[in-house]
């Protein structure tokens, strides 16, 4: 079921994409609505990396169209978790970067994490350096916010934190969430939405209907080959 | 025991120096973070193509070498991004076509041979009145440059993705920014050389991350560490009739050692 955000943010229309002969992405129709809780979810390779670096422009669209209607998209790659931790820079340094103090000062505040403002980033662990991530994100006041993977290598309990503030950001703040993960348990309970892609779409609808328990037992919608 | 700053020459030399001391570092802290430090190695192998040819048409080989170093950093980043070569590759062509160039050059003239050899290892004697200008003004130019792009500069560095989507041109901040380590490169021949121009680059900043500090702190200790190396690689060169290149990367690697080490 398409959720009833009447809005278009993303218009994803006949996308295709190929590296070399390898075809990653085939035909891929997708709206993503105002305010939505998205997940990308698909096996290892099924593309889901792919098409939010479509998204973002970085990758060029060869096959198909894709219009965003915001300027302030931000992006967590998965650089985010393999950081080079030898990098000379405290936290303030980071969220600063791409910003003004004050909107840097917020997002520190948002996710807080203004105790942590002149710790050098070598010293934070997975989750608080994830929280760095968001708060740079955050300090371009973006309307979209992508993520990819954001929560490899870090432990459950800050994975829950980390869900918590991303919760915070789509229902109080109003930002657009899209992230890819691999882990379908979590996602399907912290999204809203679900698009699994593997090569194209094969899933799109509620969270709910993703993965559905009857009698105890979770099924999950299968990716056909 | 003869005093050195009796020699307008020496004195030349050191300020050009410590100039370089303290503009070297701010650009080799961008080198080493984006793993771009042999870049350094390549384009000081292509200034000496721009000396050659500046010692060939009796053009000051200074300004030649500037030259040679921005044109060759604009095709390099180009051919980069243009993805028809590996940008390690794109450096190793670079470093052999210009020395091929470079020995043609030499071979073509026959007379400069002992100039060149100041200009491959160093020597403060090759430092005029004028290079000392353009040295001043050429440094501030990378200054301010890097001063206005710092925090984009940075970002690119940190997270290149994550600059891109900010909408940060990342391709222009990088084309500017090789075109100021070429700059920075050749301003730094006379002092060590063109064999050992990388070492100026890049050790004080490896020296100065051991110290685990922040961004700017970190250029900091790099200059302060830089401009002792230079002042004390050319007093050891004058008193023990020394090379200056020599003995300024020298120190610069004990110290390096020394940190590392503790």
């Amino acid at each position: 079921m398409i959720p009833d955000h009447s809005k278009n943010i993303i218009e994803i229309k006949d996308v295709s994409f190929s590296y070399g002969s390898s075809l990653v992405l085939k035909d891929i129709n997708l709206n993503i609505h105002k305010g939505d809780y998205i997940g990308i979810v698909g096996p290892n390779g099924g593309g889901k990396t792919t098409l939010i670096k479509l998204i973002l422009n970085l990758l060029e669209v060869k096959t198909g169209s894709i219009k965003v209607f915001s300027k302030n998209v931000s992006y967590v790659g998965q650089k985010a978790s393999n950081i080079d931790t030898k990098f000379p820079i405290t936290v303030g340094e980071v969220v600063n970067m791409g910003t003004d103090k004050q909107s840097a000062l917020k997002a520190m505040e948002d996710v807080e994490i203004t105790d942590l403002k002149n710790k050098m980033i070598g010293e934070l662990s997975g989750g608080q350096l994830q929280k760095v991530f968001i708060a740079l994100a955050l300090a371009q006041k973006p309307e979209i916010l992508f993520l990819d993977e954001p929560t490899s290598g870090i432990d459950q309990a800050s994975q829950k934190d980390f869900y918590k503030l991303l919760k915070k950001l789509n229902q109080e703040m109003g930002i657009t969430l899209v992230i890819i993960s691999h882990d379908v348990d979590v996602i399907t309970k912290e999204a809203t939405e679900i698009a699994a892609i593997n090569q194209g779409l094969v899933f799109y609808g509620n969270a709910s209907e993703f993965v559905k328990e009857e009698h105890g037992v979770k099924f999950i919608h299968h990716f056909p080959e | 025991m003869i005093n050195l700053f009796q020699y307008d020459f020496v004195v030349r030399g050191l300020i050009a120096g410590i100039i370089i001391a303290v503009v070297a570092p701010i650009i080799g802290i961008f080198l080493v973070l984006r793993r771009y430090s042999l870049i350094a190695d390549t384009l000081s192998h292509v200034s000496l193509a721009g000396i050659a040819l500046g010692l060939l048409l009796n053009i000051n080989p200074l300004l030649t070498a500037i030259g040679a170093t921005t044109f060759s950093s604009i095709v390099i980043e180009k051919l980069r991004l243009s993805r028809k070569v590996y940008g390690e590759s794109a450096l190793a062509l670079f470093l052999s076509g210009s020395l091929a160039v470079a020995v043609i050059l030499i071979s073509i003239s026959h007379g400069f041979n002992s100039t060149l050899f100041n200009y491959l290892f160093g020597s403060i004697a090759t430092v005029t009145q004028s290079d000392i200008y353009t040295v001043i003004i050429l440094s501030l130019v990378v200054v301010i440059s890097i001063a206005i792009l710092y925090k984009k500069l940075l970002f690119i560095t940190f997270d290149e993705d994550a600059a891109r989507v900010d909408r940060i041109n990342v391709n222009l901040i990088n084309t500017i920014f090789i075109i100021l380590s070429a700059i920075t490169i050749s301003l730094a021949i006379p002092i060590v050389g063109i064999l050992l121009i990388s070492a100026l680059l890049i050790i004080p900043i490896l020296t100065a991350l051991q110290f685990k500090k922040s961004f700017i702190p970190t250029i900091l200790i790099a200059q302060a560490l830089s401009i002792f190396c230079v002042l004390s690689g050319v007093v050891v060169s004058f008193y023990f009739d020394l090379a200056p290149g020599g003995s300024i990367v020298l120190i610069n690697l004990i110290i390096f050692l020394i940190v590392s080490l503790f």
